[in-house]
């Protein structure tokens, strides 16, 4: 069984995104910050990482990203934002944003799971 | 050497002012190269008065100089316009003023000395001077320029030089009476002090209140800024509880808690789309206060049928309550263009909005658009209340609202159009309003919107 981290500090987005990706049958371990999520990571070396962009600061999942990266931890990252194309910011993949892909909340279930997937059999 | 006037460090306008001032000149004097070919010839054959060989020549070789350096300065002219090389546009103009005072000092010495009118182009040149270069630098040269005059004159009074005088000009020579060279120079001398202090003093009092104001503007702006940034904060404040909410409320209607009865799947579903609708007005919010912030948009390639289809839907409900029938008229001759589309859709959106709130029941709305050369028209037209004729011109000022929208107690504020203006401008479009429109009938005046948007 697929293993995902699911880091992010609202607790009703954790607990809605959870139950998604169980019903998918995955596994899912969560943290509700930066320091915890790294924690996790490093114990259960999980398939994918799903993080959420903004946690205290307006950078903390960047930061986390960036700090796996440099560990050379590969597992993919799928970054949570409320910040995307629809109002204007653009992020693209860059050495800036190492991660894999974006969803952006609200997070509809379906778009979710089938992001989650792409990434997983990559 | 600073050749910079205190007042305008660290100020672009006064740079461009600068060449600008510089390209003029070089105007003005083919103008006065044209002059001096028509003095000479006016002088040789319409006054007849007698010119010596050394003057005439003197006259053509002067002439032909100021002729040369011009089609030289004329050539390098768009190659000295950075302020960081060695060579400044403001060396170029002390260049220019002193070949130019040179010149002159030649003419006026062949065309009679003290006795020639000429000298008040010295004025005429301590005043363009001192529109650009620092108040000392042009004392230095009209002092330099006066000592030179003063000792050309006395020279000339103890007759050490020859006087050159234009014969036929004046009935008595002057330069061999001490009392009228003194009395000249003296006079001479303080006009040009005085004009350059007065002209130097007005220039700095204007440079200096156009900094100000560029200062004032520049508060203005940070103030804005600061605002955009809080509305951004607070927005986003808003966002993360209403994107909770609608993650919860589809775990109901994806079934993932099990499946529920469809009365309350009914309510569920419309509650999401609640959501939606505040998470879309949202991100409308954060997109115009980006937009208001960094002054930026974001370019792609967009359908028009797709977006007003989008913007059509979303009012669909509330224009079909009143009964107000939105058509849409194309010719199929553009489709694609390069713009904003969130940018644009919310304009749209304001416009079809504005027509359907000042509409009243049974009205039409009519949005049309087609390709004239290099540009989309379209135009929003609507048989609503319209607006009194004197007050059209009003109407993208922000918070500004029409007479007759106030006293039909329609609710508004006035924020609307204003952001549609800069959202066109900033597309390098044109919008324009009249009313009555086309679709006018008895008592139903009605506005008609017209955007002009240039396709790249």
């Amino acid at each position: 069984m697929k293993l995902i981290a699911l880091i992010d500090d609202d607790p009703d987005i954790i607990e809605a995104s959870s139950l998604v990706l169980q019903s998918k049958g995955y596994e899912v371990v969560t943290a509700n910050n930066p320091d915890d999520g790294y924690k996790i990571i490093k114990e259960k070396n999980p398939d994918l990482i799903i993080l959420d962009v903004m946690m205290d600061e307006p950078d903390d999942g960047f930061f986390l990203a960036q700090k796996l990266r440099r560990e050379k931890i590969s597992t993919p990252i799928l970054m949570y934002t409320s910040v995307s194309k629809t109002i204007g910011f653009d992020y693209g993949q860059s050495e800036m944003v190492p991660v894999d892909d974006f969803v952006e909340k609200p997070i509809s279930p379906d778009e979710l799971v089938a992001k989650v997937t792409k990434l997983l059999n990559n | 050497m600073k050749l910079l006037p205190k007042s305008a460090y660290h100020y672009n306008e006064y740079w461009k002012s600068i060449v600008k001032y510089n390209n003029w000149f070089i105007k003005l004097r083919f103008i006065a190269f044209v002059s001096l070919i028509n003095f000479i010839l006016a002088i040789k054959y319409f006054f007849r008065f007698e010119l010596t060989d050394i003057q005439l020549y003197s006259f053509i070789i002067v002439t032909g100089f100021i002729l040369a350096y011009n089609i030289l300065f004329d050539r390098i002219k768009d190659q000295i316009t950075d302020l960081n090389s060695k060579i400044t546009p403001i060396h170029f103009s002390l260049l220019q003023i002193l070949l130019d005072l040179f010149s002159l000092s030649i003419l006026v010495y062949f065309t009679g000395g003290i006795e020639t009118p000429l000298f008040m182009f010295f004025i005429f040149h301590m005043i363009i001077g001192s529109l650009i270069l620092p108040s000392t630098i042009m004392y230095f040269i009209a002092g330099t320029m006066i000592i030179f005059f003063s000792s050309f004159s006395l020279l000339e009074y103890f007759e050490v030089i020859p006087h050159q005088s234009i014969v036929g000009l004046y009935k008595y020579e002057l330069y061999n009476d001490l009392n009228f060279v003194i009395g000249f120079l003296f006079s001479f001398s303080f006009v040009v002090f005085v004009s350059i202090f007065l002209t130097s003093k007005i220039v700095h009092d204007l440079y200096s209140r156009e900094s100000q104001l560029k200062l004032a503007l520049d508060d203005l702006h940070s103030a804005e800024e600061s605002k955009q940034k809080y509305i951004i904060a607070v927005v986003h404040e808003l966002k993360s509880p209403i994107t909770a909410m609608i993650s919860n409320i589809e775990l109901i209607t994806g079934n993932y808690l099990g499946e529920v009865p469809d009365k309350i799947m009914d309510k569920a579903l419309r509650a999401k789309e609640r959501g939606i609708d505040a998470i879309n007005s949202i991100n409308s919010i954060l997109h115009v206060s980006r937009f208001k912030l960094l002054n930026k948009i974001h370019k792609d390639e967009i359908s028009l049928v797709k977006l007003f289809q989008k913007v059509i839907n979303k009012y669909h409900d509330i224009a079909s309550r009143k009964n107000i029938e939105i058509r849409i008229k194309n010719d199929d001759s553009i489709d694609k263009i390069i713009a904003d589309e969130i940018l644009l859709e919310l304009a749209f959106s304001n416009i079809i909005s504005n027509s359907i709130k000042y509409t009243p029941e049974n009205g039409n709305i009519e949005i049309e658009y087609e390709r004239k050369n290099d540009y989309l028209f379209i135009s929003f037209s609507d048989d609503g209340i319209g607006i009194p004729k004197n007050e059209l011109e009003k109407i993208f000022e922000e918070y500004f609202r029409a007479s007759n929208a106030k006293k039909n107690k329609i609710e508004g504020t006035g924020t609307g159009l204003n952001i549609v203006k800069q959202i066109i401008d900033k597309h390098n479009g044109i919008i324009e309003v009249d009313s009555p429109s086309k679709l006018s009938s008895n008592n139903r005046p009605g506005v008609e919107f017209t955007v002009k948007l240039p396709i790249e």
